[in-house]
């Protein structure tokens, strides 16, 4: 799956990480695994964590300590904890920590399936934009889709409604975004003409596909261009 | 005894024993009695009086003041003979006079007070020894007055000089007989209460002492053999209302009548107040009315014990038949010998011995029944401690069933980890590599074996194997912790080991690795009230002199002072009652020292518990 996220997953057990691993790897391009609480620390310091699997008994801190930690720092992350059976009753203890939920050792294959599944729609929907007239933008992989078809962008013209997501609370003139866009290029009336022109033919190629006449970048003459959000 | 049953000769006509043999004994002869109720009449008077004709064994009931005897003696021979007249109860008077007439002139008078001292009284034992001389042809009379104590009962024999010495020899052999198997079965009851504790054996020594004492008064045997004489002699008979005392704090104890037989027991205690009250009024008032007393408690008692009889075969409790059969041959005899004594049966060497013999036979049964009763009680005792062997294993089977879902945890983890991962492999590619999976289905398999391996582990442990064999102690050990690691022991108590046995010894592997256990779960138990941060559990061996010495120490804080003395004890716990059964330690150093032949102590330490095994 095209993904573009990081996860740090802790496990003491070899056997369970080695299979578990290859599981994770076909929805996460980055996977960082340790079997310490106290590296796990340091390795999600020193790099940007979408998501943690944590299991609850592993060496020096325990699991639930260590989601803890990481919590104090991120509101965002999502953890998923791993526990035995016997721990179960410690899960009450993460009640705080907003957890994404558990997976009780023995893991079924479906739990698994599903857990991952809704990371995964989280991690998604966390990504997604929504514009207006049912387009959906991701900003991770810069994708514009609409109705969950990604559709085919230039390179500019993905690179304009990035722009124009960055500046989502003000008007752009196309000189602006021609600034924007050809860092370094001093815009003349012609070259900022360009971008006008860029703007109007993917107003075109959109309304096309959508068959209808609702647009989500405004023009407003003699102001500029805005994206609109819902 | 053959003695007894000789023919004995005596003249009607005459009214004289007739002396001709060289050789002679009379032991059952007929003599005459006048009663003098008014005890006053003089020596004179009572020649005029009526007497009467009996036997020389007598007894006369009720109160009798004075009777008089007289014997008639005719010398039908040659020679000058000696004889030799018993009086063999005379223990029983108060006083004895005797007249000695030959041809109606008076050739002797003598006096015995049998209530002084020894010396004064005259007697030789118990007897009183009267011995006269009958010239050829001659005939003597005896005038014999006797004012008895509180049994007015007779026996006079006539002897010559070497059948006097006999029967003087002969005298205590039976009545000591009976004391002494009374006093020996007393003992045996003794020891049986100083080695069980149990109270019934105590009381029943106690009855049978106390029946000692008895006929040590009865029998004679107290001036026979101990030479006391005088007004205490008399209390002898106190032993006489005692009996039913113990008689009932023993069938009390035997028979757990407090809580088997409720209405029983309250009938039975009522016998010992009665029995308590009866001995006050001898103290009170005077022993002679105690003893009239002793009649009315005496027949409550048996009419109580006759209930208790029935009641006991209603419910058909084991001990019934025995008790029953003993109490009663016991019962027939005291009737005998008192009814012997009060002129209702005649009064003979069997009868009046009858209580006696028929005590040494209820005796007997009894403690015979004292041997089954123990039995019973060790049969339960031995059904008690089954119940607390399988209670104990049955909490240890709590505490495996956490070691083995500890152990469980890794493999099946890692087996549905290889199974997950092969699910999704297939559904996202559609096809496994074929090496691929032979490399996940062999450590699916590695891992089943190891499940597999660790539950016979713990079956084993509950089979019972009763062979001894030689166990490697530091096998047993570790797999003591192994079976023990459940999420505590793994996770918040170090376990450090030191073991340096030189060889393997010969002994019953499961219970060693039961009693390791039970130690290591007394530990475990320790530290759940403990504070300690870094608990820890050191396990030291060695082997000194042939025998393992095994020392677990733990930093939990040790044992409180005033439990310590206790800790070994069955039923005592320290721990709340929802956690400890309080068996753990008892059942551990049972099997020890029953069964390893070993010896286990618990030293405490700075801040924990040092348990040593040495096996």
């Amino acid at each position: 799956m095209n993904t573009n996220f990081t996860l740090l997953y802790v496990e003491d057990d070899k056997v369970v990480q080695e299979n578990f691993t290859a599981i994770f790897q076909n929805y996460f391009d980055n996977i960082i695994t340790t079997d310490d609480g106290n590296k796990a620390l340091e390795l999600y310091e020193n790099h940007n964590i979408d998501v943690a699997i944590l299991d609850i008994s592993i060496h020096g801190v325990n699991g639930l300590s260590l989601a803890a930690k990481i919590r104090e720092h991120d509101q965002e992350i999502l953890i998923l904890m791993v526990s035995a059976y016997s721990d179960k009753e410690k899960l009450l203890q993460a009640i705080n920590l907003n957890l994404l939920g558990y997976l009780v050792k023995p893991v079924k294959t479906k739990e698994l399936k599903e857990k991952l599944n809704l990371i995964q729609n989280k991690l998604l929907k966390r990504n997604m934009l929504t514009l207006s007239s049912n387009y959906t933008w991701n900003i991770n992989t810069h994708q514009l889709i609409y109705y969950n078809k990604v559709i085919n962008l230039s390179k500019n013209e993905t690179k304009t409604i990035q722009i124009l997501i960055e500046h989502k609370n003000n008007f752009l003139n196309s000189c602006d975004i021609h600034h924007l866009l050809f860092v370094g290029k001093e815009p003349g009336d012609d070259i900022c003409n360009n971008v006008t022109q860029l703007l109007s033919r993917l107003r075109k190629k959109l309304l096309k596909i959508s068959q209808s006449e609702d647009y989500f970048i405004q023009n407003c003459y003699g102001v500029g261009y805005k994206i609109n959000l819902t | 005894m053959k003695k007894l049953f000789l023919l004995l000769f005596f003249i009607l006509s005459l009214q004289a024993l007739e002396i001709n043999y060289d050789h002679f004994k009379y032991e059952n002869f007929k003599l005459e009695y006048f009663k003098d109720k008014t005890n006053s009449l003089t020596i004179k008077q009572i020649k005029k009086s009526n007497f009467k004709t009996i036997n020389s064994q007598n007894s006369f009931s009720g109160s009798v003041g004075s009777v008089w005897y007289r014997i008639n003696f005719k010398n039908v021979s040659s020679k000058t003979k000696e004889l030799f007249l018993h009086d063999n109860f005379a223990y029983f008077s108060k006083k004895i006079e005797i007249y000695e007439f030959s041809n109606n002139t008076i050739e002797d008078k003598n006096q015995y007070n049998i209530l002084s001292d020894a010396g004064t009284n005259k007697l030789a034992g118990s007897t009183l020894v009267y011995s006269f001389k009958v010239l050829p042809k001659q005939v003597k009379t005896l005038y014999i007055k006797n004012i008895s104590m509180v049994t007015s009962i007779v026996n006079f024999s006539i002897y010559d000089q070497k059948e006097n010495l006999n029967a003087l020899l002969n005298k205590t052999f039976y009545s000591n007989i009976i004391i002494i198997i009374l006093i020996t079965l007393g003992l045996y009851n003794l020891m049986l209460f100083i080695y069980n504790k149990r109270r019934e054996f105590l009381y029943y020594a106690l009855y049978l002492f106390n029946a000692s004492i008895g006929f040590i008064y009865m029998y004679g045997t107290l001036y026979n053999n101990f030479f006391i004489y005088g007004k205490l002699t008399y209390w002898f008979n106190i032993t006489a209302i005692l009996v039913s005392l113990f008689l009932v704090l023993f069938i009390e104890h035997t028979f757990d009548t407090k809580n088997s037989y409720k209405n029983i027991h309250k009938l039975l205690n009522f016998i010992i107040y009665a029995v308590l009250i009866n001995i006050l009024s001898a103290f009170v008032i005077d022993l002679t009315f105690a003893i009239e007393l002793l009649k009315v408690v005496f027949t409550l008692s048996f009419i109580v014990l006759v209930y208790f009889s029935y009641i006991l075969i209603k419910t058909s409790h084991p001990l019934a038949k025995l008790f029953i059969v003993a109490y009663f041959i016991y019962i027939f005899g005291m009737i005998i010998t008192l009814s012997s004594m009060s002129n209702i049966i005649p009064l003979n060497f069997f009868t009046f011995h009858a209580s006696g013999f028929t005590l040494v036979i209820e005796a007997i049964i009894f403690s015979y029944l004292m041997n089954y009763h123990v039995e019973i009680l060790e049969q339960k005792v031995q059904e008690q401690r089954e119940v607390i062997i399988s209670k104990n294993k049955k909490a240890q089977l709590g505490g495996m069933i956490n070691a083995i879902t500890h152990q469980w945890k890794q493999p099946l983890a890692r087996t549905t980890s290889i199974t997950s991962f092969l699910e999704f492999k297939l559904e996202l590619e559609g096809s496994i590599h074929k090496e691929e999976l032979e490399d996940k289905l062999a450590q699916i398999n590695s891992n089943i074996f190891f499940l597999s391996s660790t539950i016979d582990d713990f079956k084993n442990f509950f089979n019972h194997n009763t062979k001894k064999e030689l166990v490697d102690v530091k096998a047993i050990i570790n797999k003591a912790l192994t079976f023990s690691k459940d999420d505590t022991l793994t996770k918040e108590i170090v376990i450090k080991t030191d073991l340096n046995f030189s060889q393997n010894i010969n002994t019953y592997k499961n219970e060693l690795l039961h009693v390791i256990l039970n130690i290591l779960q007394n530990s475990k138990e320790a530290f759940a009230s403990s504070s300690e941060t870094t608990k820890m559990i050191k396990i030291f061996g060695e082997t000194i002199n042939n025998k393992v010495h095994i020392d677990f120490t733990d930093n939990a804080g040790g044992i409180a002072a005033e439990d310590f003395p206790f800790i070994f004890d069955e039923h005592y716990t320290t721990k709340k009652s929802d956690t400890g059964s309080g068996i753990g330690l008892y059942l551990t150093q049972k099997i020890i020292q029953e069964h390893l032949d070993g010896s286990i102590e618990a030293v405490n330490i700075d801040n924990g518990t040092i348990f040593r095994i040495i096996i």
